[in-house]
């Protein structure tokens, strides 16, 4: 949800656009 | 959800099919003058002739056939799965000759493939079930049957389709015109959402458990939020207020006096609120985007997208790098058209990807505006 920087997160950089959507798929199984 | 959207000959739609089957949610992408609003349009006719308008006239006009092409019929076709049945409903409209005046050519609603009655310029012709027998009635040919046929019960497939279609949400909120106040309840938000307060209350009475969904949302968006209050009484009676507090006190806010931002998230909080509560819906949000900070626009558009998952289809179109991002190459359809006399194609971005014409990264291409279909 909304960014509050004092909650633990993970910031996650990938390295392509394929990486990129990986990413999506486990926030979207949250 | 929508297997099949088919739109012919209306502005710059020609022969166009959008692939949306099976996807929960999808994102349309493409340069300015793409098609992407016009999609929208399509889909907010459809939803009107099921909110009740049947007067041609006011849904088309003869100057949105596809570069003046009056010679051939304007089409609209929708295959829907609901409740594991399939609901198909086609329409489509002419310029009757020597006359200005658009009319209904052909009409059609089928379930499982079964027609529920058909239409041929001002001839009805209802198909029989297990309580009625074969019936035909005449029609002016100037407005769409779909309205006034009556429906039989709650669970007459014609009920189910036209109550679906109408709270089908079309979405193009303008935050500046949302000012909150409401005289009656709706669950018909209109695409600029002016009538938020009436839909704020028509949700809250045909179910209150909303209101929990709503306040879990907006408490992610906004941690300083009390409540919404919607006073029955008084100078403020019917006027959305929003009360926000913190150690230190408290404020209460007029709905209008939000910023353009907090606006779209109140939306955003009744679109999740009402799939929970009335859904299975079909949402299409023109440029969700709009008017966010830009760390808010990913989780914004997640929100959405996993809230559709579970149940119904959420449509955005976007040119926003955040919110592009958050979706996947099978969900991402490119729109494009070469020039103002050309129609629109669409193509999923996996088949341009697979097929060879463009690798790499996404909005870089974008940015570049190499990403041509």
């Amino acid at each position: 949800m909304s960014v509050n920087k004092y909650h633990p997160h993970v910031l996650v950089l990938p390295e392509d656009d394929a990486n990129r959507q990986l990413a999506n798929g486990f926030l979207l199984d949250q | 959800m929508i297997s099949r959207l088919y739109v012919h000959n209306f502005r710059c739609l020609e022969n166009f099919e959008l692939p949306v089957a099976g996807k929960s949610s999808a994102l349309l992408i493409g340069n300015n003058g793409s098609g992407k609003t016009t999609v929208g349009l399509a889909l907010r006719i459809l939803q009107r002739i099921a909110r009740g308008m049947n007067q041609v006239g006011n849904l088309v006009k003869p100057k949105d056939f596809f570069l003046g092409r009056t010679d051939a019929p304007m089409r609209f076709e929708i295959e829907v799965n609901l409740e594991a049945k399939t609901y198909g409903y086609a329409i489509a409209f002419a310029l009757s000759e020597g006359s200005k005046e658009l009319r209904v050519l052909e009409e059609k609603l089928t379930v499982g493939g079964n027609p529920v009655y058909t239409r041929k310029m001002g001839q009805v012709h209802l198909a029989g079930n297990g309580h009625a027998k074969d019936a035909k009635f005449p029609i002016d040919s100037a407005l769409v049957a779909l309205p006034i046929v009556a429906q039989q019960s709650k669970e007459d497939p014609l009920s189910i389709f036209k109550q679906w279609l109408a709270r089908t949400l079309i979405l193009r909120p303008m935050p500046s015109l949302i000012l909150g106040g409401s005289e009656k309840e709706t669950l018909r938000p209109n695409p600029e959402v002016t009538n938020f307060g009436a839909w704020f209350s028509g949700l809250l009475v045909s179910a209150p458990s909303a209101y929990t969904k709503i306040d879990e949302y907006l408490k992610q968006v906004m941690p300083d939020l009390k409540d919404i209050q919607n006073p029955l009484v008084g100078r403020d009676a019917r006027s959305l207020a929003v009360k926000f507090s913190n150690k230190k006190g408290n404020v209460t806010l007029p709905f209008e006096d939000l910023s353009d931002g907090e606006k779209c998230f109140m939306v955003c909080a009744m679109v999740l609120a009402a799939n929970d509560a009335y859904g299975p819906l079909l949402c299409f949000w023109d440029e969700p985007d709009n008017y966010l900070a830009l760390s808010e626009v990913g989780h914004f558009v997640l929100a959405l997208r996993r809230a559709f998952e579970s149940g119904g289809q959420f449509i955005a179109t976007s040119h926003n790098p955040e919110a592009i991002r958050r979706f996947s190459d099978e969900n991402t359809l490119v729109l494009y058209r070469k020039g103002h006399l050309e129609p629109t194609i669409v193509r999923p971005l996996n088949e341009i990807r697979t097929s060879g014409d463009f690798s790499g990264d996404l909005v870089e291409a974008l940015v570049r505006g190499d990403l041509e279909p």
